[in-house]
């Protein structure tokens, strides 16, 4: 391609397109130049291909396919035509957003005025949760004491059975609350200033009150890295305590630092401790027969096998009364578990920031996005709540609307 | 535009979609067409005029009397057709075996069966079949402006006011366009010459 002319002529010539003078302009140069004669022909020749191509007749069903669509547009249009629909499009969507906007500010500032107000709930919401706590501490026995007296018929049953073949010696010797047999056990794990005063303070309140340290063990931990040598103590104690005054211990131990986990548990062990108790009366009778056997007895034979027989009784005697000493030992002597942990005493040094930097960011991130959920809780729930409200708002507002609209209507 | 024509559209635009019916008929045809030959087959045309013309539907009332009917039709389905070209590319949809639907035939589009020589149908066609896959294939501007012209015969001034460009810029996309075609075209000529001999 040399020829400079503008090969946009050639083809509006083509088309007809352009004006008079260009017309006769492009045809000279068509005719004087060879070349932009053969791209000429080959336009037009692309043209004539382009025109003969021939047009496509609609396929079968379009026209019933495209009148289904459009009813289909129209019902969706309706959809819109409900009352609903109808008063969001005169009102349109902005004013509802304006609406809500309004709302929820109204919200934000409602809380922000009387911030108290959730915390409040909140507060005595925990507070309610401490008294429950507290209370079922203090209701522990007297639940165990109510179910005692579901039981006691059942309870009185066995004791004639027990009475009836021997005394029922064991029930007296180890009385509980009306007689029940109950394993009382308790944990405590507190935070400590000092580990030494508290230790010493627990032991002198077992000793005190007649119980003795079962166990215990205490060991160092380093804190704010090895290298500084700065430890703290940590150890645990079980305490058996007399059981009459295993409350009073329990709760003097709890005063000693700050309480991160306690509980207490019993263990009703009445039935198994009675039918133990019973069976033994019953080997014991059976022990008493066979000595009189034993005593009777003429062939070697029979004496062998009556003192294998004896012996079987005096060893199931043996374990029983075991297992018997072992529960009044349990039920006499109740556990506490007190779990200690010594904590950095709260000094006036700086602290270094370092240390727990990530960890404050990590808790207060926590925190505001606990804030945020709670927030849009509250919120949705602030909104359920004053549907009402907004009822009736809107209500007047209909109202006022009208009235101004008639107002307008007679002035003109 | 003519009184019917007119009388038609106000109808229309009262929501009579009879009248709109009537008043389209004798357009569809022709965004069938443009639908075809910009997207290349009879599925993605049908469904892109109709969306088209369910679009004019939806926003005649809108439609001011002031420009012809005729090119803000065409200028809804050229830009719908190039939306709806525009969103396949994005996840191109390759139409393997879909047989093409012609008024010649039909053939295999994307995987050429060699039993079928397929040398033959291109040269019986006379490059019908290439010409309309790469008419498919150009690019937007140059092909919404070629397709207007040449396959609908519309004059520069209302492709001018279709595409919403002046004059020149027009001039210069069908003659841009043309030369395109006459590359492929004459290519493809000699191909088939050298085939046949």
């Amino acid at each position: 391609m040399n020829c400079k002319f503008d090969k946009t002529k050639i083809n509006a010539y083509i088309d007809g397109e352009l004006r008079v003078d260009e017309m006769n302009e492009t045809k000279e140069h068509i005719e004087s130049c060879a070349e932009c004669k053969a791209l000429y022909d080959e336009l037009k020749s692309v043209k004539d291909i382009m025109s003969d191509i021939e047009e496509l007749e609609l396929p079968e069903g379009y026209e019933e396919d495209l009148h289904q669509k459009l009813l289909e547009t129209d019902k969706g249009d309706n959809k819109d035509n409900t009352k609903v629909g109808k008063i969001l499009n005169r009102y349109n969507w902005k004013r509802w957003t304006a609406l809500a906007a309004v709302l929820v500010v109204g919200f934000l500032s409602y809380n922000v005025w009387r911030p108290s107000n959730f915390q409040m709930k909140s507060a005595e919401y925990s507070m309610d949760m401490a008294v429950t706590a507290e209370e079922s501490i203090m209701e522990a026995p007297q639940a165990i004491a109510n179910s005692a007296g579901m039981e006691k018929q059942d309870y009185a049953i066995r004791n004639e059975m027990a009475a009836e073949s021997g005394e029922a010696r064991y029930d007296d010797e180890t009385s509980n609350i009306e007689g029940r047999k109950i394993i009382r056990n308790g944990y405590v794990n507190l935070e400590v200033d000092s580990f030494e005063n508290v230790y010493d303070e627990i032991i002198f309140l077992t000793e005190a009150s007649g119980g003795f340290i079962q166990n215990s063990n205490t060991g160092k931990q380093y804190y704010g890295g090895m290298e500084n040598g700065n430890t703290l103590l940590r150890g645990n104690l079980d305490i058996r305590i007399p059981e009459e005054s295993f409350l009073s211990v329990y709760n003097k131990i709890k005063e000693l630092g700050e309480v991160n986990d306690s509980s207490i548990g019993g263990s009703d062990i009445t039935f198994q401790y009675n039918d133990v108790a019973s069976q033994i009366d019953n080997l014991e009778v059976q022990e008493a027969r066979l000595r009189e056997i034993m005593e009777k007895a003429e062939t070697v034979e029979d004496l062998l096998q009556v003192e294998r027989e004896l012996n079987r009784v005096r060893t199931e005697i043996d374990r029983m009364t075991g297992m018997i000493k072992n529960w009044d030992n349990l039920v006499n002597y109740s556990t506490i578990n007190v779990s200690l942990t010594e904590i950095e005493p709260k000094s006036t040094e700086i602290e270094g920031f370092e240390n727990d930097f990530w960890v404050k960011a990590k808790r207060e991130f926590v925190k505001s996005i606990n804030q945020v959920i709670s927030l849009s809780q509250n919120l949705f729930v602030w909104i359920i709540s004053i549907i009402p409200f907004l009822v009736i708002l809107g209500i007047l507002i209909i109202i006022l609307a009208v009235l101004v609209r008639r107002i307008r209507k007679s002035k003109k | 535009m003519d009184s019917t024509e007119k009388a038609l559209i106000e109808k229309s635009k009262k929501g009579d979609m009879e009248s709109f019916e009537t008043l389209i008929r004798e357009y569809q045809k022709g965004a069938y067409n443009i639908a075809y030959r910009m997207l290349g087959n009879a599925e993605d045309a049908k469904d892109a005029s109709q969306e088209s013309i369910i679009k004019i539907y939806k926003s005649i009332k809108g439609f001011k009397m002031q420009s012809s009917f005729k090119t803000w039709f065409y200028r809804v389905v050229t830009n719908t057709c190039l939306d709806y070209r525009r969103k396949r590319s994005r996840n191109k949809v390759l139409y393997i075996d879909n047989a093409l639907n012609t008024e010649e035939g039909s053939y295999s589009r994307d995987i050429e069966d060699p039993s079928d020589g397929p040398e033959e149908l291109l040269i019986k066609n006379e490059n019908k079949e290439e010409l309309q896959r790469f008419i498919a294939g150009m690019p937007e501007k140059y092909q919404t402006a070629i397709i207007l012209r040449d396959i609908r015969g519309l004059s520069y001034l209302e492709i001018e006011q279709i595409m919403n460009l002046p004059e020149g810029t027009v001039k210069s996309r069908i003659s841009r366009a043309r030369i395109m075609l006459r590359d492929i075209i004459y290519a493809n000529r000699e191909l088939n010459d050298k085939k046949t001999v």
